[in-house]
């Protein structure tokens, strides 16, 4: 399964959003009812003082020393996602995962695995999370929560840039959730595109004809300059050949031309590489846009 | 063997705060930090002490803004605000210029004035350094009073703050219209003003060569002479990029060497941070 490419700040703004509802809900739910115990009231002192950092150190440092009692699942919870929002993802799925392990509500230990899965995304951990989802998807609680799992396992499958997975999951999302069938193949293709495919072919182009690989990108000022610049050295060899001037005519294409015109076909590869790349993510937010929002 | 808490000590045995000046002197900033707050949470008739050795060990990680935060959440967690948590403060906004408002100006001092106070007045003018209102900071220097109560930091700090300015004053000031007007004159030589004169030779040399072909082909085929025009084109972009190139090249040099005096700026801050 590819791991994917870009990951643009919306999908981390999103993420965290996500992140976001699935504490209120947790907050709502109100599962964890033991009181903390003294060693975890320190955590929550580096919590509240907006340590996220320390208090992970904290937390792992009583887990090793006292075992996975030593902390309640609720702070544990909360320390992962302190982890998670300040940027370690890596560092906050043990400790979700010890808390929905430590939940005895299976419906709050369902929406922290939901949780731990949005922060694998986070963290580009595709197959992870996908297991996550999936575990979710098969062995939830309720309804509910059984279907919430399933749009997010679509939506890493399509962050994960998997079209054959996203088809299959999102043809499978019940009540004819997403879009209809020739949007959705047509959204599902365009996240498939090989980008590297793509920048081979504009610097192909730009080699055969400079700036023609900038302006099927969709950069015509690129491609004017390109084709100016290369086609300016061009006119000079050629009137310097026809004038006999072979080591003039050497000097200006080897010593000048020749770097403009390489330039020219990575810049023709990059604009390719580029469109490429801002065409998936657009397909991408739009099958994630059309999946709807959370139940 | 479990650092000792202070109501508890055994002889030998080193409490949390020890623990967590052995932890920053080896480098684990993050790890001080939590040690200086279990001292500060055990002990609350010295939790400001315990809050501002974490703030330290959290500045010293590059994280002025948490230390910040803490000490400015010390009276809420049942601490005193004194006379080294107001410096401690004062010193993570030296490193904090996006904050609208700083704290330091506005923090209660108690009378009469302590060396805290007097370095706290200190850290206001190295926040203008950092702000690069080099003339703010001068006039800052001249207009302070002397340390009172005197202060050998204190003392000190003003008079490396001295130089650090005396050291932009002497930046390199070239002027990018002369850089420009020497290259026309001669080729390269702009470049040999603004002190690049390995860029200067190679310029002349350059374009030099161009013109001299472009000339020699003029001179042996007359006005027709495709060599000479083509040449000749190129020499005039070699020559027109070249005086571009010099007014540049005096307005970069000055902000590259500003640039690496900031960085001593803040070297020699960071050292400041346990005075």
């Amino acid at each position: 399964m590819p791991m994917g490419g870009g990951w643009i700040p919306d999908r981390l703004r999103r993420a965290c959003a996500l992140l976001g509802a699935l504490t209120a809900l947790g907050a709502a739910h109100g599962a964890f009812a033991a009181e903390p115990a003294k060693p975890d009231r320190f955590v929550g002192d580096l919590l509240r003082l907006g340590l996220g950092d320390e208090a992970g150190i904290e937390a792992r440092r009583l887990l090793l020393e006292n075992g996975p009692q030593a902390l309640a699942p609720e702070t544990t919870y909360r320390v992962g996602l302190a982890l998670a929002v300040s940027g370690k993802p890596e560092q906050a799925v043990p400790f979700l995962e010890q808390a929905a392990a430590g939940t005895t509500d299976p419906t709050r230990a369902d929406q922290i695995d939901l949780t731990t899965g949005v922060v694998l995304l986070r963290a580009r951990s595709f197959p992870h999370a996908l297991h996550v989802f999936a575990r979710v998807e098969a062995f939830g609680a309720d309804e509910a929560t059984r279907v919430f799992a399933t749009r997010l396992r679509c939506v890493a499958e399509v962050l994960a840039h998997d079209g054959a997975a996203a088809r299959a999951c999102i043809a499978g999302l019940p009540g004819g959730v997403g879009p209809p069938g020739g949007e959705l193949n047509e959204l599902v293709r365009t996240i498939e595109i090989d980008v590297h495919a793509r920048a081979i072919v504009g610097g192909v182009l730009s080699a055969v004809v400079p700036g023609l690989g900038q302006l099927t990108a969709g950069n015509p000022g690129d491609a004017a300059l390109a084709l100016l610049v290369n086609g300016g050295f061009a006119t000079a060899i050629y009137f310097l050949l026809a004038d006999g001037a072979i080591a003039d005519a050497a000097l200006v294409g080897l010593g000048l031309g020749l770097r403009y015109y390489v330039g020219n076909i990575n810049n023709g590869a990059e604009a390719w590489r580029a469109a490429a790349e801002e065409k998936r993510e657009r397909a991408s937010a739009r099958l994630i846009r059309l999946l709807g929002p959370a139940p | 063997m479990a650092p000792a808490s202070a109501g508890a000590s055994e002889p030998g045995t080193p409490s949390y705060l020890e623990l967590a000046e052995r932890l920053r002197s080896v480098g684990s900033f993050s790890e001080c930090a939590v040690e200086a707050l279990r001292f500060a949470y055990d002990h609350p008739a010295e939790r400001a002490r315990g809050f501002e050795r974490a703030a330290l060990c959290l500045s010293l990680a590059g994280r002025h803004d948490d230390a910040r935060r803490l000490m400015l959440a010390l009276p809420s967690e049942g601490g005193a605000l004194d006379g080294p948590g107001r410096l401690r403060i004062c010193l993570a906004e030296v490193f904090l210029l996006e904050l609208g408002v700083p704290a330091c100006p506005s923090l209660e001092r108690g009378a009469p004035p302590d060396r805290f106070h007097a370095l706290d007045l200190e850290t206001l003018r190295m926040r203008t350094i950092r702000e690069r209102r080099w003339d703010d900071a001068r006039q800052q220097l001249a207009a302070a009073p002397a340390p009172a109560p005197p202060d050998p930091t204190a003392s000190a700090w003003r008079e490396q703050d001295r130089q650090l300015i005396r050291r932009h004053d002497a930046l390199p000031r070239k002027s990018p219209v002369l850089a420009a007007a020497l290259s026309m004159v001669v080729p390269g030589l702009g470049r040999v003003y603004i002190g690049r004169w390995p860029d200067g030779l190679m310029s002349f040399l350059l374009i030099g060569t161009t013109a001299f072909l472009a000339g020699q082909g003029f001179y042996a085929e007359g006005e027709g002479s495709v060599r000479g025009w083509i040449l000749g084109g190129v020499a005039g972009l070699l020559y027109a990029g070249n005086v571009y190139g010099s007014a540049v090249g005096a307005v970069v040099q000055r902000r590259d060497e500003e640039a690496a005096l900031m960085q001593e700026v803040d070297r020699a801050y960071g050292r400041r941070l346990d005075p």
